[in-house]
């Protein structure tokens, strides 16, 4: 399949490593992707809080960009997810606003029609297709590695239009990245408040950094209290979260016991042989060796 | 003129010539402030048949009523038009005026020149006493028409049928029997008692529940005039008040009724499942009492749990213990049917399903729990002994949380409040506090609801105990490894966060309507609220009636309510049904269908279409209505295309002579409406109530049901000339009469089809849906109506009074030829 | 106000029981003293003191996680007032420097993230093409034309 990647701005800029992975699984598992100009989404704790249709037009443009390869869209971001996916259910419900951004985007020469699917990367892997090739081209497993999840508020929320899970239907979170995690051998556990938001927005919009770690402190705790060695996420701003996070705070609390953190691009490349170096893992504020003790490549 | 001449008149008026009197009424300034009045009755005065046209202040006043009682005598008056009030308002007032001058009260017709013009035109004294005239234009061409009917009265059964075992039911059925009545109580679980026997304490009284009901069950079960029938479920009903067809069905229960309940044989039963009554935190053997008080005292057998199927027995153990000898395999389901005269539905709730609110844990972690699971646990009979424990690790807990409304006052879950779950709280947690005083209780809550008597009291007691109450629910509920469970939120009333961590937490489940509900409320055709209960035919006036007579509510099923509302209720409703019993009659309006067999072809297709079964074809092929079943809808009537079928009181000559009376003038600039009386009638007399103004353009003509609108009347309607027509009616799925409102929306969709295919613009004519309460509805739609009404063009209407007055002479001619056909001609059916 | 935010003006906001599940489920709340989703709901549609909400700088505090409307029995659109809030806050000059900036620094680049030489050499060690700049006239001609200049200069 080919498909156009969203990588959003955080990425190729702070976490490089990310898109290494990204482009060294995508062969492997059978996808093409194709580069496009994307703008940044924009993100939907930033502009859209802002200015509403602002956020709206640029994030419609991006979708035009898309749609003019014909392709559909894989994102890298749980917030590029949200921003893609409600754009494209606003322009397609409500009238008044659809009218407003396709003014906007004809003067640009552009027409939104809303006929390509939006996918988050997760999701896409967790696909019966490709989540067999992933399981038969792995050339490492992950058994023996105690792996959680945190997918970000923005990718899963509201659950009434989640189509990803779930994974309990007594506790509605999507299963993508587990049965990922599974196909790769690792241990799946569940843990306390496991739907609880990072807390990012909390520093990057109200600058209250302080605050915003004491919500992923919270998180930590539960992951501890778990037995978590390790924790996947979909996103570059809850991975900053707790990355970054876990040493600001273990700075504070040297007896914080840490764990890595990865985004699950990072854990299926490695899976299919990237070496560290290659996904440039030492770029890990919290030391990935966790990782190294499924899989003793990784020093 | 001579007395014998004059009774001469009045017995037969039908012969004579119809002498109307008509009445204007002023209603104050209701009607005189926007209708000139005067102008109305003069114009009234000119019509053909009218020798009596006056004004009123208030015609329904003693002295009005005494003016009409007078000309009737003394103007030798054969027929009245009261041009007032909507006759939904004083239709039965002037009835009875007409009775007692000696004169059918069936030759009375009003015009609504009140709900359905001077409230609704109030800023357009012309345009609305032109269309008060069109409106009593319309009921004297009417009246013309109007013949004397007799009402007949059928027998009732002195039986009646309560559906639903639980308190109200029992209670119910007790006084009905005890009035003197024979009950049949049908209960689909095993035993009776329903939710009431599965408490432990009843607020405020702190009473034992199962000892203050258990003696009442009793009583129900040996009462000589109540036959109970218990494993039973109702499949069908069908017939009409006085005379309801019941087919059950009896479950089997493998034990026959002479067993003693000694209980042998559960002892060796070797399977085991979670039992219904203890809500699963207990079992039960396959061979099982329901509990220990249950009527009727009989053991059963839960085949699905049971080793033996119906064709292969493996294990016997229970036959061996039983001494009697009453285990009994070889039962099988059976069907029964009977009739009664009256129908008590009591079918009670189920309690909401905690799952569905995520965020608590419930069923995720182990020492969350229900309201209903905490009854049971704090019964003294339940599968604790009375003692409180937490699942997870069987301790006592020290500390408790209750939550409140949990699945209740949320659109998510069910929007309605469940009236109960607030005292229920208080009293367990006084009952908590009673046993172990030491137990640190918080409650949860948005609003406290202590409304009824001794409820405040009980509540001030509670907090005297030392019960928390906070207002803030919980965000989550975050189970801990130790089994706690942790609650975060906010205390709203010291502006501050809590976060607070208690060994077991009770969730105040809501309560819904019982999923046995459903069936029965098809059979009877029932309406629901939104909140899915069943809905009584006023909420202030008729409280336990439902719209469908013969048939009463009781209890919970009605809505949420405690023990001495249902108790009363179930009172007021065996009470009521006992009315209908005691004169052993109930009249049938005179509005019923008549086949004429001559003209009946016998091609059926009335009887397809009939709700109630009440037409059908007998031997000679021709088309018979029970009389005492038909509602009166007049679909047949409508059906019907060689004109056999009379609808009485609403003629099809009636409703064409309403016609052709207001498309007498300036039929271009009118809209007909034809409105039936349950639904849309009534929405718009709320639109006149709440002084909706809309468009003077509109006349109403009153149907039954929207069923009796025959495209005929439509075509006639186009063929003199008007500019639009609405057909509206209840919602579909709220027909009072079943589904009647789907074969209007039929004839609707042939007559739009119709209109397009003789090139003329279908939008000319609409279909709206307007309940009761749905007065902006009605308006909305006739201002719709009236912008396109303008943008007509002349061309348009002259074409479709040349399509449809054509269309009509084709059809008169057709009958003609028909009726001069021989006679053995006449039987073929029609292509 | 031109461009009105009417996706999120609706009546269910009047359904609101002041039950507290929202405050009760926030991330925010939890750790900023002064943020209260119920009690800006209480104050900005039932009570209509809409200019004093305004003012207030711990609207921010909001990270749109919409555990709070997921949550709220009537399921209002907390998330969705609380956005529309921002955005008429922001209008009145109640904005956050670093989101500011940030807006900036996409109408400048197109991106919310500052390249630099350091991630260049990152990504050439990495084997990832040079970034590709977007368009950020087109970006920029769109944030104009859909009326941020109310809120900034572009």
């Amino acid at each position: 399949m080919k498909i156009s990647i969203f990588t959003g701005c955080v990425i190729p800029i702070k976490y490089p490593g990310m898109e290494a992975a990204m482009r060294f699984l995508a062969p492997r598992l059978g996808i093409e992707l194709a580069d496009v100009k994307f703008g940044c989404c924009p993100a939907p704790i930033g502009l859209k809080a802002v200015h509403f249709d602002a956020w709206l037009a640029l994030a419609a443009r991006n979708l035009c960009l898309t749609e003019e390869k014909g392709l559909d869209v894989v994102t890298l971001c749980s917030g590029c997810t949200n921003t893609l996916r409600e754009t494209n259910h606003i322009l397609a419900q409500d009238e008044k606003k659809r009218l407003f951004v396709h003014d906007l985007l004809r003067r640009l020469g552009k027409e939104y029609q809303g006929s390509m699917k939006i996918f988050h990367l997760p999701e896409l892997l967790a696909q019966e297709e490709i989540l067999a090739r992933l399981k038969e081209r792995r050339v490492r497993s992950l058994a023996g590695l105690k792996v959680g999840t945190h997918y970000g508020c923005h990718y899963f929320r509201p659950t009434a239009s989640m189509t990803d899970g779930p994974r309990d239907p007594l506790f509605p979170l999507p299963d993508s990245m587990e049965l990922i995690l599974e196909a790769l051998g690792a241990q799946v556990v569940e843990y306390n408040r496991q739907d609880l938001c990072c807390g990012a927005a909390l520093s990057i919009n109200a600058g209250k950094s302080e605050e915003s770690l004491r919500i992923a402190l919270e998180k930590i705790g539960w992951m501890n209290e778990a037995g978590l060695e390790a924790l996947a996420v979909a996103c570059p701003a809850c991975f900053t979260q707790f990355d970054t996070g876990q040493l600001l705070l273990s700075r504070r609390e040297p007896a914080l016991r840490t764990l890595p953190v990865f985004h699950i691009a990072e854990l299926v490349a490695y899976a299919l042989g990237a070496e560290a170096e290659t996904l440039n893992l030492k770029s890990h504020k919290i030391s990935p060796t966790a990782l190294g003790a499924a899989a003793p490549t990784v020093g | 003129m001579s007395g014998d001449k004059q009774d001469l008149e009045r017995q037969e008026p039908s012969a004579a010539e119809p002498r109307i009197g008509v009445y204007v009424c002023h209603c104050g300034l209701n009607i005189g402030g926007t209708v000139d009045c005067e102008a109305v009755a003069l114009h009234a005065s000119k019509l053909e048949g009218v020798v009596l046209a006056e004004h009123q202040l208030y015609t329904c006043s003693e002295p009005g009523q005494e003016k009409i009682k007078r000309d009737i005598a003394e103007a030798g008056l054969n027929r009245v038009v009261v041009a007032a009030c909507s006759p939904r308002m004083h239709e039965p007032t002037f009835r009875k005026t007409l009775e007692a001058a000696g004169l059918n009260q069936y030759l009375l017709e009003m015009a609504n020149i009140r709900e359905h013009c001077s409230w609704v035109h109030l800023h357009e004294k012309e345009a609305a006493t032109e269309k008060a005239k069109d409106l009593v234009r319309m009921s004297v061409a009417r009246a013309r028409l109007l013949e004397p009917q007799e009402e007949a009265d059928i027998p009732v059964l002195q039986r009646a049928l309560v559906i639903g075992g639980g308190v109200a039911g029992i209670q119910a059925a007790l006084d009905l029997a005890d009035s003197g009545y024979e009950v049949i109580l049908v209960e689909k679980e095993p035993s009776i008692g329903g939710r009431m026997a599965q408490i432990d304490k009843t607020f405020p009284t702190m009473d034992c529940s199962i000892c203050i009901l258990a003696p009442k069950m009793a009583e129900a079960g040996r009462h000589p005039r109540i036959k109970l029938m218990s494993l039973t479920e109702v499949t069908r009903v069908s017939g009409y008040v006085g005379n309801f067809n019941v087919s059950v069905r009896h479950r089997a229960r493998y034990v026959a009724s002479d067993c003693s309940s000694c209980g042998e044989c559960a002892k060796v039963c070797p399977q085991h499942a979670p039992n219904e009554f203890d809500v699963g935190l207990a079992t039960r053997s396959a061979i099982y009492l329901p509990f220990a008080q249950a009527v009727p005292a009989t053991y059963l057998i839960d085949l699905n749990l049971c080793l033996n199927k119906s064709t292969v027995r493996v294990c016997e153990k229970c036959v061996a213990a039983c001494e009697r000898k009453c285990i009994r395999f070889d039962d099988r389901d059976s069907e029964e049917s009977f009739e009664v005269g009256t129908i008590v539905v009591a079918t009670g709730v189920d309690v909401f399903d905690a799952a569905e609110m995520p965020q608590y844990q419930y069923r995720r972690a182990a020492n969350v729990i229900t309201s209903l699971e905490f009854e049971r646990m704090i019964n003294a009979g339940g599968p604790t002994g009375g003692h409180l424990i937490r699942p997870s690790d069987q301790r006592g807990p020290r500390s408790v949380a209750f939550i409140q409304c949990v699945g209740s006052r949320s659109s998510r879950t069910n929007p309605y409040c469940s009236n109960v779950c607030c005292m229920n709280t208080i009293k367990d947690s006084l009952l908590i506090k009673e046993h172990w005083p030491e137990t640190e209780i918080t409650v949860f809550y948005i609003d406290i609801r202590a409304f009824g008597k001794g409820f405040e009291d009980l509540f001030q007691r509670a907090k005297q105990a030392g019960v928390r109450f906070i207002h803030g629910l919980p965000g989550e509920i975050i189970p801990l490894a130790n089994g706690n469970l942790r609650l975060l939120g906010e205390s709203t009333l010291l502006a501050k966060l809590y976060d607070l961590e208690v060994e077991l937490a009770i969730l105040s489940v809501g309560l819904k309507p019982s999923t046995g509900s459903e069936l029965v409320r098809r059979f009877l055709t029932l309406s629901l609220t939104s909140g899915g209960f069943f809905m009584v035919a006023h909420p202030k006036l008729r409280p336990v009636d439902t719209s469908t007579r013969g048939v009463f509510l009781a209890g919970c099923a009605e809505g949420p309510k405690d023990i001495k509302d249902s108790v009363t209720q179930a009172s007021a409703a065996a009470a009521r049904a006992g009315i209908i019993m005691r004169s052993g009659k109930v009249t049938v309006e005179a509005i019923t269908a008549r086949v004429d067999p001559e003209a009946c072809t016998g091609c059926g297709a009335c009887v397809k279409v009939c709700p109630y079964q009440a037409i059908h074809l007998n031997e000679a092929k021709k088309a018979e209505v029970i009389e005492a079943a038909c509602a009166g809808c007049g679909t047949c009537g409508a059906e019907c295309g060689f004109g056999a079928i009379t609808m009485r009181h609403f003629t099809d000559e009636q409703i064409l002579a309403q016609i052709d009376a207001f498309t007498e003038y300036e039929s271009d600039r009118k809209i007909l409406a034809f409105n039936c009386n349950w639904c849309s009638y009534a929405g718009a007399d709320f639109a006149g109530v709440s002084r909706m103004q809309y468009p003077t353009e509109v006349r109403i003509i009153r149907t039954m049901c929207s069923g009796r609108v025959a495209t005929r009347f439509v075509e006639r309607a186009f063929a003199r000339g008007v500019a639009m027509v609405l057909i509206s009616g209840c919602h579909i799925g709220d027909c009072h009469y079943i589904d009647a409102n789907t074969h209007t929306e039929r004839r609707y969709q042939r007559l739009r089809r119709l209109l397009e295919s003789g090139g003329m613009d279908p939008e000319r004519l609409q279909l709206v849906w307007v309940s009761a309460a749905e007065g902006q509805r009605f308006k909305e739609k006739i201002m719709a109506m009236r912008k396109k009404l303008v943008t007509i063009d002349p061309e348009e209407l002259k074409r479709s009074m040349r399509f449809f007055g054509d269309r009509e002479k084709e059809r008169e001619a057709k009958a003609r030829e028909r009726a001069a056909r021989p006679r053995a001609e006449k039987l073929a059916v029609e292509a | 106000m031109a461009k009105a935010l009417d996706l999120y003006d609706k009546e269910e906001f009047y359904r609101c029981l002041q039950c507290a599940v929202c405050t009760g489920s926030c991330p925010s709340a939890q750790v900023v003293q002064g943020f209260n989703p119920r009690e800006i709901i209480l104050r900005y549609m039932l009570y209509g003191e809409q200019e004093e909400v305004l003012r207030d700088e711990n609207l921010w505090a909001c990270t749109t996680c919409h555990a709070c409307q997921e949550r709220c029995p009537h399921e209002i659109t907390i998330t969705g007032l609380l956005t529309h809030i921002m955005n008429l806050a922001a209008r009145r000059g109640n904005l956050p420097r670093n989101l500011r900036e940030t807006i900036l620094l996409m109408a400048k680049t197109g991106w919310s993230v500052r390249a630099n030489p350091h991630s260049d050499k990152v990504r050439e060690q990495l084997g990832l093409k040079p970034l590709k700049r977007p368009n950020s006239e087109e970006i920029r001609m769109i944030l104009r034309e859909a009326g941020l200049g109310e809120i900034m200069e572009l």
